[in-house]
């Protein structure tokens, strides 16, 4: 798998659930995913949705980069590569945070979990071995272990999701408070679940060994069908996570290590993640820079835009009396809502809910450039969440 | 809270201070840079501490007896340029310091009997250059002079690097360009091409004579791990320049009493003005709270706290063991761990039962500064076994007799041969202690051909690799500069790249050895840590805050 790759030698693999999830698309619409192919779109939109947002919705999220990192100063590590608090988390709790560099620019964000005393496992959408083995270097009991290609992750998510599991006879997750996570024993399988909060829905992450993961599919499609579960593909997952104000890296901010252009990066108060960001812990890989916010003002702040129109204008040009003043970073018609939502990266003083934009943007109609201007307004994030 | 444990010692660290005594700076390790800096500290008023792991103070400064009655100075043996705020300031003449000899000249035989005679007094060295070629005695002065304007102009980008001057590298390169505006359009041009510049190359397009070339491009190369035809050895050119530029007075000397004599005299007027000087005390720990440093742990466990905490040891040491990645940020302790720090000089001392006699140098220039490079392919060849862990067989030489100058050196009539010798690495193939002998057999050949009757005038020597220095010394690498001084590492560019953006890498941290603005005994790195730190002093209580 470390074979150095050229440019055009690209690795590609087959999800564990691959098999599984393919005999389930009508539409065949598939994307990449690091070196992964997941489903865009198994049925339809609407159906889709519908699972996610009323029932529940089985989602396959095994190109997720898992590492295990371990030794005696794993938390030391964690609490230094980490914005949040990692020190104090709990055995068998888990919890969210960005990570930074130097300058306090957000190079991606994690899901941390603590599995033993001096074992965590760490989520994150991209690979970052680099900068994570850069930062163990001069610690003497840090073990750090990429499992991304031995796991499988699926996600179950939506109201019905607690007894699509009950059903299967796991009824201890009844008991699994949010970000709480534990081993469960399923049809002799063993599998970790955490249950945590998602798209704005409530659900669960299950770790699935590969040689178990039909099993484990099959299993949830038949006994879920009752409670209306159906696979749901990234399509539908970006309309839910931008109902829910969730930022993707790569579509509402460049991670500091993708960006080339020196303005590009953000740091967590730019992306609205202040509530992750603990100064006050101690020391941490871009805290300096961070406490110098005098030095180091936000420039730009991530807001919701409530957008008039049906078409989704990701990528549109925000203007105030003619002026640039951001852009619209991820985009979807949503169906809950009824308008056009979207994530827009606007200049800092143009963050007031109410505050009144126009939207510019530009298509080729028939090979012809036409011009689309919409009337949008800030709205406070998140638009939608299920009752959470 | 804030994170109690400790990764080196798995002890807790006590939020309030458990010191034995609190004083306003404690500066780790006595170099002759961290006694300047504690000496101008405390003479502005601090309670200053200094914390040195050896038995003596001074560092590279030292001198010791190798042979019953015989005195040499077994690291460092000339002062170079040494700051006139720091002589006058700290009244060390005063406190017992004496040149032996100030202003030194220089000559440099080719061994075939051509020499080159270098005299501080540019016109004496014109006339004499006359018999080496008509047409570089010509172009001479106007070269020294063009050299020494552009080595001014650089000074203030050589020697204020981020970890000292508290800011933005950026800022620090702005304000640098703004600096040389002095210098008119074509003299920028200029003195950027000869920044990029290899001194091999420079020296050929202005000089014909390979005798004067090699002598000249000895310096741009001295404690440099690089060759003359390295694209950087221009600006380490000019960096030694740049010293005797500002302060022509004294120049390269030699210290009566050795080196030592220096650490004493820097140690007494510390002493005068109130310093704490600590023999013996190893620091083991820079203590970090709320992200700022406020003390010193010892190796016994002893703790000296203070708000100001000034490093005398070079940047990996102070960096990733004294203070721990812990407290580091990813990028700045990765670009610590890449700092090129390994030293190629050796230092050796060689007593003789008489002067020996070098091809074409009379008595009397025995007592200049003797430059072993007789031209610019000699010393090219000279570094390549460096590249490939091997040393010279035919090596560099920078030779004093000391005792020329100073009789109180050697109690009979032996003589002290006092060498710098390039190129030696750190790490040779086969290791050190296997092929020591070799190369101190090798050393003593090569000089013999300039010098043929040396091998038998040997009494006793003392040859230190750069390992040995590292050992001694407690400099990692064994480098004289602390970190190579390459393009990419000096100046603004010292110890790390961006250093200095946000403040310093560590709250209430200064660094005062040659890690932060350059090596040789200069003195600057102290005097400029002890402004800086006084300046950053004088904010912070201005705005009640202490700057970060």
């Amino acid at each position: 798998m470390n074979k150095a790759l050229t440019p055009w030698q690209e690795a590609v693999r087959p999800s564990p659930f691959h098999g599984a999830a393919a005999s389930h698309s009508l539409t065949n619409e598939w994307l990449r995913w690091g070196e992964y192919t997941i489903a865009d779109l198994y049925s339809t939109v609407e159906q889709e949705y519908d699972a996610l947002r009323t029932h529940a919705g089985l989602i396959d999220l095994s190109p997720l980069h898992k590492v295990r990192i371990s030794g005696k100063e794993a938390c030391s590590y964690l609490n230094r590569l980490l914005t949040y608090k990692a020190d104090d988390l709990p055995i068998r709790q888990a919890c969210f945070s960005p990570f930074c560099d130097d300058a306090g620019h957000v190079i991606g964000l994690a899901r941390l979990l603590r599995v033993h005393v001096d074992e965590y496992h760490l989520y994150t959408d991209e690979n970052h071995d680099a900068w994570l083995w850069d930062t163990a270097q001069g610690y003497d009991d840090v073990q750090i272990d990429t499992f991304t290609h031995d796991v499988g992750v699926l996600g179950l998510f939506g109201n019905r999701s607690q007894d699509v599991l009950m059903a299967l006879g796991i009824e201890e997750v009844e008991d699994l408070e949010i970000s709480h996570h534990d081993e469960f024993i399923f049809q002799r399988v063993r599998i970790r679940i955490l249950k945590t909060v998602s798209m704005g829905e409530l659900g669960y992450y299950l770790n699935v060994d590969p040689k178990n993961s039909l099993l484990v599919w099959e299993t949830l499609i038949r006994e879920g069908e009752a409670y209306g579960l159906a696979p749901v593909g990234r399509r539908v997952q970006d309309i839910c996570r931008i109902e829910a104000g969730e930022l993707r890296a790569g579509a509402d901010f460049i991670g500091a290590h993708q960006a080339r252009y020196g303005n590009r990066p953000r740091t967590p108060f730019e992306l609205g993640l202040a509530a992750w960001v603990e100064l006050e812990k101690g020391y941490f890989v871009g805290s300096r820079a961070l406490s110098h916010g005098d030095q180091h003002p936000s420039r730009t702040a991530v807001v919701g835009l409530h957008i008039e129109g049906t078409e989704p204008l990701t990528g549109g040009r925000i203007l105030s009396k003619g002026q640039l003043v951001g852009i619209v970073t991820s985009c979807a018609w949503s169906p809950r809502m009824g308008h056009v939502v979207a994530l827009a990266t606007v200049a800092s003083k143009y963050v007031e809910p109410g505050q009144e934009l126009q939207i510019e943007y530009s298509t080729l109609t028939e090979l012809e450039p036409e011009v689309w201007s919409r009337e949008a307004r800030i709205v406070e994030k998140p638009f939608y969440t299920n009752g959470l | 809270m804030i994170n109690l444990l400790s990764r080196k010692s798995k002890t807790p660290v006590s939020v309030t201070p458990q010191s034995n005594g609190v004083c306003d700076a404690v500066i780790v390790g006595g170099g002759h840079n961290g006694l300047v800096c504690a000496a101008m500290l405390a003479k502005a008023g601090l309670k200053v501490t200094v914390l040195e792991a050896q038995e003596r103070l001074g560092g590279a400064a030292a001198s010791d007896e190798i042979k019953q009655g015989v005195r040499v100075s077994t690291c460092a043996h000339l002062v170079y340029a040494l700051d006139e705020k720091i002589v006058k300031g700290l009244r060390l003449h005063k406190h017992g310091l004496q040149f032996a000899k100030a202003r030194l000249s220089t000559v440099a035989p080719d061994g075939e009997g051509a020499v080159a005679h270098l005299h501080a007094d540019i016109w004496k060295t014109q006339a004499g250059l006359r018999v080496l070629s008509e047409s570089d005695a010509a172009a001479f002065p106007k070269f020294r002079e063009k050299m020494q304007t552009y080595a001014l102009a650089l000074k203030a980008l050589l020697t204020n690097s981020p970890s000292v001057a508290q800011q933005s590298d950026l800022g620090a390169l702005e304000q640098f360009l703004s600096k040389i505006q002095i210098l008119n359009e074509d003299g920028r041009r200029e003195l950027l091409r000869l920044l990029v510049s290899s001194s091999g190359d420079i020296l050929d397009e202005t000089f014909e004579n390979e005798l004067l070339k090699g002598a000249l491009a000895f310096d741009s190369i001295l404690g440099l791990n690089s060759g003359p035809r390295s694209m950087n050895s221009m600006a380490h050119y000019l960096y030694r320049l740049s010293g005797e530029a500002s302060c022509d007075r004294d120049g390269m000397a030699i210290v009566t009493g050795g080196m030592s004599s220096l650490a004493d005299a820097l140690s007494d007027a510390a002493r005068a003005h109130g310093v704490k000087m600590r023999t013996g005390a190893k620091v083991m720990r820079i203590i970090i709270q709320k992200g700022a440093a406020c003390g010193v742990e010892l190796e016994d466990g002893e703790r000296v706290m203070a708000p100001l905490v000034i490093s005398n040891a070079d940047p990996k040491t102070t960096y990733l063991k004294l203070v721990g990645v812990e407290y580091l940020d990813t990028g700045f302790s990765a670009q610590l761990r890449a700092l090129r720090c390994e030293g190629v000089t050796a230092k050796m001392n060689l007593i003789l039962n008489g002067l020996p006699t070098f091809r074409g140098l009379t008595q009397e220039d025995l007592s200049s500064r003797i430059v072993i490079c007789p031209s610019i392919d000699f010393a090219e060849r000279a570094f390549n076994p460096v590249k490939y862990g091997s040393f010279s067989h035919d090596p560099v030489f920078e030779i004093i007799f000391p005792n020329l100058h100073d009789t109180s050196l050697t109690s009979g009539s032996e003589q002290i041969l006092s060498a710098n010798v390039q190129y030696v690495p750190y790490k040779v193939e086969g290791g050190w202690p296997a092929r020591r002998e070799e190369l101190v057999e090798q050393l003593v050949m090569a000089l013999g051909y300039f010098a043929p009757d040396i091998k038998d005038r040997i009494v006793s020597g003392h040859v230190l690799t750069p390992l040995e220095i590292e050992k001694e010394y407690g400099c990692t690498g064994g480098h004289w500069h602390h970190g190579d001084f390459a393009l990419d590492q000096i100046g603004i560019l010292r110890p790390a790249p961006g250093m200095g953006a946000y403040g310093a890498p560590v709250a209430g941290l200064h660094m005062c050895g040659a890690g932060a603005s350059g090596g040789g005994i200069t003195g600057r790195p102290g005097l400029l840590a002890a402004e800086h730190a006084l300046a950053d002093l004088r904010t912070s209580r201005k705005s009640g805050v202490r700057a970060i």
